[in-house]
């Protein structure tokens, strides 16, 4: 079928839209066991931050980057202040789940007063114009092909700074064992810090990488954030790898199913995948199984 | 505890069964306070699975759209009477919790939420998309009128009907909570593994919890379908999920008061800041992040404290004189370890009396000397990976008889241990227990007389020590069920009492008696081992595995635990422990085994084994002869 | 021992600094007050302004995804009853108090606010809401209540239907409804341009999913079977598998029902895929978050229409635009969903007018003078002489919707109200 090409394309284009935010989720997770369920809000308000900086007030893309950067970082000591550290204490996961998605709440409802509830076009800055590949077999938008190469850049360059620095090693030492590494000399809370600066960072500059396709709004991050999160599940949240994975699994299911089954079910295969795989196997499809020591 | 005192919160509630008769206000009565009886029915079935049994759960919303649509689809459709409607809303709801209750079996946190997630969504989903039998995104408007003979129950008087079934709820709930099921969730949340040891299938009380919340659900779905005549899909919403979640978090967990309080909120306080409403998603977020940091019992956790801060201020005038004469001392700080002799001695014989085991048949009598061995091994071996961590191990405790397993560490003990207690599955060889092959779940092997404690501490912290041992004792609950409970059946009644009773015996025989009603967490390090004793003890095993009971212990605590050894034995218990100890080992055991790299280098008695060469250069790490003798003999 | 008590205090202090600041959001909470638009800048003068003002209820979602509508309608509403109250009030000098609540576009807070302003507000008529689920899920209590419920935006839920059950109907409908709608788009595509293979494609919501239904039917009337139903859901971002299977069945317009952002990825979508053809659509497709997030890519697009905001049909419609932009100030001169703004404004003036000539703010006697209303109003969309009858309790007539078209970030008229009522017309555009 001629259809195939463009839609596997139009799935990869999306399964990395998720497998970008889904890659925030992972690193959190590794340091400190919670997740930030606001990060759909967080790619929203470094998208609306980048939207106005460099659509609104016509400075460079480069520039909305920046920003998105900055509001990523200003984002993370928030959380990290107001949610996730009191949950910690609390050791309970329903306390970290439900503090994220007051502050996801929160963030929203300050994107609709700062923003308005409507959504915005943010034109792409490498055109809108799609390219022709395969002798037309498949029309594809550069922003598509930019936010593939993104995402393969921040998750090597996410590898290469844990394997190759002493910070990243830091990150993988209270990742494999806490106390073990508080008593190496690191210093566990500012790592945990570190992991959520950097997971915000990738949310809010996917946000900019995402906006000139979806659209930007206050209302873009729900659904955004609970697909990547299935995808960083399908995949295993403790596997950079298994992220994208996961990203891709979800967004060929998505498409494939709406082309030759259902529009209306659309979603439901990617989560009946889903429950399966984490009952088969519930460290995810990437996920080490670890051995608790009694 | 007087069973009528459980029932006074209950009872302060019905007054309000009245309100209509004062207001006549369709927006109070109908409106918001019928709206809340049916969403507190929802958060009391949430507060089961989430606030006692530790799983989140992100899709009750599915299940509410499961009871909605129902007895929505059964009165429209098939124009049923809504009466009878409601048993097969509640049954299908249940059966609908039996899947979302699977996954939490094996998966909790992010993941766990997650597959709640996609469970309501998929419900969601189902009903959108089955347009013949649900009207898709229409919705289903044909609800018919509703009445109780030939009252109305419709506008103020529905409130009539929802209160009714929410205090009936909550009187179930309770009912679940204040009994070994309730102990048995919280067991399982605190400490899974230490549970399922100590006798409590996790496979069926969690999905226990998950069918009974479910159960809860399905009724409320189907009162929600009168609330305004209409049951559509976009109700059912994601959001929706979250919500209740936060009425059970903002009003408190494990709290009737707290389940009232959260939906009230949550359902009136919108109302509160009209003139605001571009802000009332951050001023809601903002009360919920304040909740979760300043109040974590929620906003009942708050009046609780308040209440006793209050009560404390009255009575510290009449304590003043009272403390003069009962000194409270903080229980670490008692001196002797040891109750009195004379008390603990009864305790003994009692347990003597309570625990004379009838072993099954082919095992011969308790004596020493008896030929056929209680516990049997055969070349019993685990690997992990290409890690063989205990190879081919033979291993057999005679009835009545303490066998020590000792050895370096990383030699297999807590290994063995853990395969016989059903932790670890064994990658090959047997094990036979009173001549029949053993295996299955923890529980299963609690059930067949094999009780356990463990090397890092496995308490339930949060729990009493009374309710601790009572976890132990879950297995004389088998014959009460569901229904026993529902009633408050005399049988249940009396099985709680007789294992209170118990359970206190069996806390004074580990000289923990007047520690009853603390907390596990405060109890000092030797004490929570002790306790653990107490809990294998509660499960009426045959064979107690002591996993380094000594380890941490003061010589005062380890002097104790040597004399309960003795006692235990005396009991006619079979015991093997493993220990690091040696002049407790040598002390209290009859045989002694010792492991090394997984396999068993020797066995025999205590004096046997301390001229052993292999052992000895086992722990010295060097060949027996290249040693002086002084170090030998040191081992 | 000495070391807890600290703590202790500290959690107590703790708890008590939670305690005021839970009955400080409580206070804060409760200056519950509604609004009394144009109040402040006219000081109460005369005898008759002491009396008590005149409740009506405004409900619509003020955030979340439905609200440019939403506020829009409400800003609609907040505009006619400033200019009732600067002019002197109703009844001889009684203020218009609005109250306003925002039912969150969900069903149940839909029914619970209703219950509110009927009941403990004690409105004399509801305006409102957005949301088809929202109207359906509320109509019964203005219906019990016997008070007046203008549904002026929502499209998709009954008005007429209702006198089967209750003969003495209290809604009342301002908006093109559904059936107009279908109608109009399919004879905009068949009868008029002349296309026989057509693409549905809906939202999966209660008003993308009503709309496709009507829409089938007005299709079949034309003995005609769309090539193609698709659906999607509200922020869905790709719809490639949707438009490859369009262009596989050979379809030649695609007709939407859904709301703008979504059409906008549909637009733009056609363009990555290099398929072009015409989208025929529900009125949301002039909405601005369509207009602007599909760009170039919505040109063309075409549309029923009660309201276009760069040609107002009255004197009245253009000065609405005028005090509107000044007062509030949308983003780019342009109304978030005019529509919704001028039918909220229209359906506040018919409201004046009624209280007017029933001599009383009394439900009942409201519902009397809606049915017989003697003078025309003059709307922002129309003049509206005798709008509704005992029978019939819709406003706008199938003759007064215009057929609008998307050019260049803006609604131009495609085919006037009454030759696209009235029949086929030579297409204006390509």
């Amino acid at each position: 079928m001629s259809d195939l090409p463009q839609l596997i394309l139009s799935g990869v284009a999306l399964g990395m839209i998720y497998a970008l935010l889904a890659f925030g989720y992972n690193i959190t997770f590794l340091t400190s066991r919670t997740l930030n369920f606001a990060q759909g809000e967080f790619l929203m308000l470094g998208a609306l931050v980048a939207f106005s900086i460099s659509v609104v007030h016509k400075h460079n893309y480069l520039l909305g980057i920046g920003g998105a950067l900055l509001i990523g970082i200003v984002l993370a000591v928030i959380l990290e202040r107001t949610a996730i550290r009191p949950a910690l204490r609390t050791k309970s996961d329903v306390s970290w789940i439900l503090a994220t998605t007051a502050l996801g709440i929160i963030a929203r409802n300050v994107a609709e007063r700062v923003w308005g509830t409507d959504d915005y076009r943010f034109p792409s800055p490498l055109g809108n114009a799609p390219l022709s590949l395969a002798g037309g077999a498949v029309r594809v938008l550069p922003q598509e092909l930019l936010i593939i190469g993104a995402a393969a850049v921040i998750m090597i360059s996410f590898e290469l700074f844990r394997r190759g620095t002493i910070l990243g090693k830091a990150v993988t030492a209270v990742a494999t064992d806490k106390d073990a590494a508080a008593l190496q000399g690191i210093n566990v809370a500012l790592i945990i810090t570190l992991s959520f600066v950097i997971s915000s960072v990738i949310a809010a500059v996917a946000g900019v990488l995402v906006g000139p396709l979806t659209l930007v709004g206050a209302g873009m991050g729900i659904l955004l954030g609970v697909k990547a999160f299935a995808a960083a599940i399908i995949g295993g949240l403790e596997s950079g790898l298994g992220v994208v994975a996961g990203g891709l699994i979800l967004g060929l299911c998505e498409q494939f199913t709406a082309r030759f089954i259902s529009t209306g079910y659309k979603d439901t295969p990617g989560f009946v995948l889903l429950i399966l795989v984490l009952l088969l196997k519930p460290a995810g499809l990437f996920g080490k199984r670890s051995i608790k020591k009694v | 505890m007087m069973p009528f005192r459980r029932y006074i919160p209950l009872l302060a509630l019905l007054p309000f069964v009245l309100v209509p008769l004062f207001v006549s206000d369709t927006y109070i009565v109908h409106g918001v306070l019928a709206k809340v009886c049916i969403y507190v029915i929802v958060v009391a079935g949430l507060d089961l699975v989430s606030g006692y049994s530790g799983d989140i759960s992100v899709g009750h919303a599915g299940l509410l759209a499961v009871g909605a649509y129902t007895s929505a689809i059964l009165c429209w459709k098939l124009q049923w009477n809504w009466w009878g409607t409601v048993p097969v809303s509640i049954l299908f709801t249940a059966l609908a919790g039996v899947l979302l209750g699977v996954p939490a079996l094996r998966l909790a946190g992010p993941y766990l939420a997650m597959t709640t997630i996609a469970f309501g969504l998929i419900v969601q989903t189902i009903v959108n998309e089955s347009e013949k039998l649900t009207k898709g995104s229409t919705g289903i408007t044909e609800i018919p009128r509703l009445r109780l003979g030939s009252l109305s129950l419709e506008s103020n008087n529905f409130y009539y009907l929802t209160f009714v079934a929410m205090v009936l709820v909550l009187y179930l709930k309770r009912q679940v909570v204040f009994s070994f099921w309730g102990r048995a969730f919280e067991a399982l949340k605190e400490n899974p593994l230490a549970a399922e040891c100590s006798g409590v299938s996790r496979y069926r009380f969690k999905l226990g919890a998950f069918i009974i919340s479910a159960a809860f659900t399905g009724l409320a779905g189907a009162l929600f379908i009168h609330l305004n005549k209409y049951c559509g899909p976009l109700s059912f919403s994601l959001q929706f999920s979250i919500d209740f979640l936060i009425m059970l978090i903002l009003g408190g967990t494990r709290s009737m008061f707290g389940n009232i309080i959260g939906a009230f909120i949550v359902v009136f306080v919108p109302d509160f800041f009209n003139n605001i409403a571009e802000y009332q998603l951050m001023i809601f977020g903002g009360l919920l992040l304040f909740t979760l940091y300043f109040l974590p019992g929620g906003i009942i956790g708050l009046i609780n404290l308040l209440a006793r801060s209050v009560g404390a201020l009255f009575r510290r005038r009449r304590d003043a004189v009272v403390t003069a004469a009962t000194p409270r001392t903080f229980p670490g700080e008692q001196l002797s370890p040891v109750p009195e002799v004379a008390h603990q001695d009864a305790a003994t014989m009692q347990l003597q009396a309570v625990y004379r085991r009838s072993l099954p048949a082919g095992t011969g009598s308790s004596g020493h000397e008896a030929a056929a061995a209680l516990l049997k091994t055969e070349e019993l071996t685990i690997a992990f990976g290409g890690l063989v961590a205990v190879n081919k191990l033979e291993l057999d405790v005679r009835p009545g008889e303490v066998h020590a397993l000792i050895g370096p560490n990383g030699s297999g003990k807590s290994t063995t241990i853990n395969m016989l207690s059903g932790v670890y599955r064994p990658t090959g060889g047997r094990i036979r227990f009173a001549d029949l092959p053993l295996g299955g779940a923890p529980h299963n092997i609690s059930r067949a007389g094999i009780a356990r404690t463990f090397q890092n501490v496995a308490l339930f912290g949060d729990m009493t020590l009374l309710d601790n041992v009572l976890v132990g004792l879950h297995h004389t609950f088998s014959r009460i069920t569901l229904l026993d409970l529902f009633t408050a059946s005399p049988r249940a009644r009396r099985e709680e009492r007789a294992a209170r009773a118990r359970a206190q015996l069996l806390l004074e025989f580990v000289g923990l008696g007047d520690l009853a009603n603390e907390r596990a967490r405060n109890l000092p390090y030797g004490k929570q081992r002790l306790l653990e004793i107490a809990r294998a003890l509660a499960q009426n095993p045959a064979l107690v595995l002591l996993d380094e009971p000594a380890a941490g212990c003061t010589a005062g605590e380890i002097s104790a635990i040597d004399k309960i050894i003795g006692k235990m034995k005396a009991a006619g218990l079979s015991i093997l422990l493993i220990e690091h100890h040696m002049d407790l080992v040598m002390n209290v055991s009859d045989r002694v085994s010792v492991l090394d790299f997984g396999q068993k280098i020797a066995s025999g008695t205590p004096a046997e084994i301390q001229r052993n060469e292999r052992v000895i250069s086992a722990y010295l790490g060097a060949p027996a002869d290249e040693l002086p003798p002084a170090a030998a003999a040191a081992v | 021992m000495p070391i807890l008590f600290p703590q202790k205090l500290f959690v107590r202090s703790r708890a008590l600094l939670a305690l005021a600041a839970v009955v400080g959001l409580g206070l804060s909470g409760c200056e519950n007050k509604s609004t009394t638009p144009g109040d402040s800048s006219k000081p109460s003068g005369g005898s008759a302004s002491t009396q008590d003002p005149v409740k009506v209820g405004v409900m619509g979602p003020y955030s979340g995804g439905s609200s440019p509508m939403g506020l829009s309608m409400r800003d609609g509403v907040r505009l006619a009853a400033e200019e009732i109250n600067n002019a002197g009030g109703v009844l001889g000098g009684r203020k218009i108090e609005l109250v306003e609540r925002d039912d969150q576009a969900t069903n149940e807070r839909g029914a619970q606010v209703i219950q509110d302003l009927l009941n403990s507000q004690k409105v004399c008529a509801v305006l409102g809401p957005i949301n088809t689920g929202v109207a359906q899920a509320s109509y019964r209590y203005p219906q019990e209540a016997k008070v007046p419920y203008i549904l002026n935006v929502t499209t998709g839920a009954w008005v007429n239907e209702h006198f089967k059950e209750y003969p003495d109907n209290y809604v009342f409908g301002l908006r093109a409804n559904d059936n107009q709608q279908s109608e109009l788009i399919a004879k905009e595509a068949i009868d008029k341009r002349g296309y026989k293979k057509v693409a549905i494609l809906a939202d999966e919501t209660n008003y993308g999913q009503n709309g496709r239904a009507l829409l089938e039917d007005a299709l079949k009337k034309r003995s005609i079977t769309p090539v193609y139903i698709g659906k999607f859901k509200i922020k869905d971002t790709d719809m490639t598998p949707q438009l490859q299977e369009a262009r596989n069945n050979g379809a030649e317009a695609v007709l939407t029902y859904g709301i703008g952002p979504e059409l906008a990825q549909i637009a733009n979508g056609m363009e990555k895929l290099g398929w072009k053809v015409p989208i025929v659509g529900s009125w949301t497709l002039s909405m601005s978050n369509f207009i602007d997030a599909a760009g170039g890519n919505g040109n063309g697009a075409v549309m029923p229409q009660t309201f276009i905001q760069d040609k107002p049909p009255t004197p009245t419609g253009q000065q609405f635009v005028q005090n509107y932009v000044k007062k509030y100030n949308p983003a780019n001169g342009r109304i978030p969903s005019p529509v919704s703004a001028a039918q909220g404004y229209d359906s506040m003036k018919i409201l004046a007018e009624a209280i007017n000539e029933a001599g009383s703010d009394d439900p009942k006697k409201l519902k009397t003078a809606l049915e017989n209303l003697q003078k025309p109003v003059e709307g922002a969309i129309a003049i509206y002489t005798k709008p509704f009858s005992a029978d019939n309790h819709e406003a706008i007539k199938t003759e007064e919707i215009n057929i609008g078209k998307v050019q260049d970030g803006h609604v131009v008229m495609e085919t006037p109200a009454a030759s696209s009522g009235g029949g086929a017309n030579k297409p204006t555009g390509s």
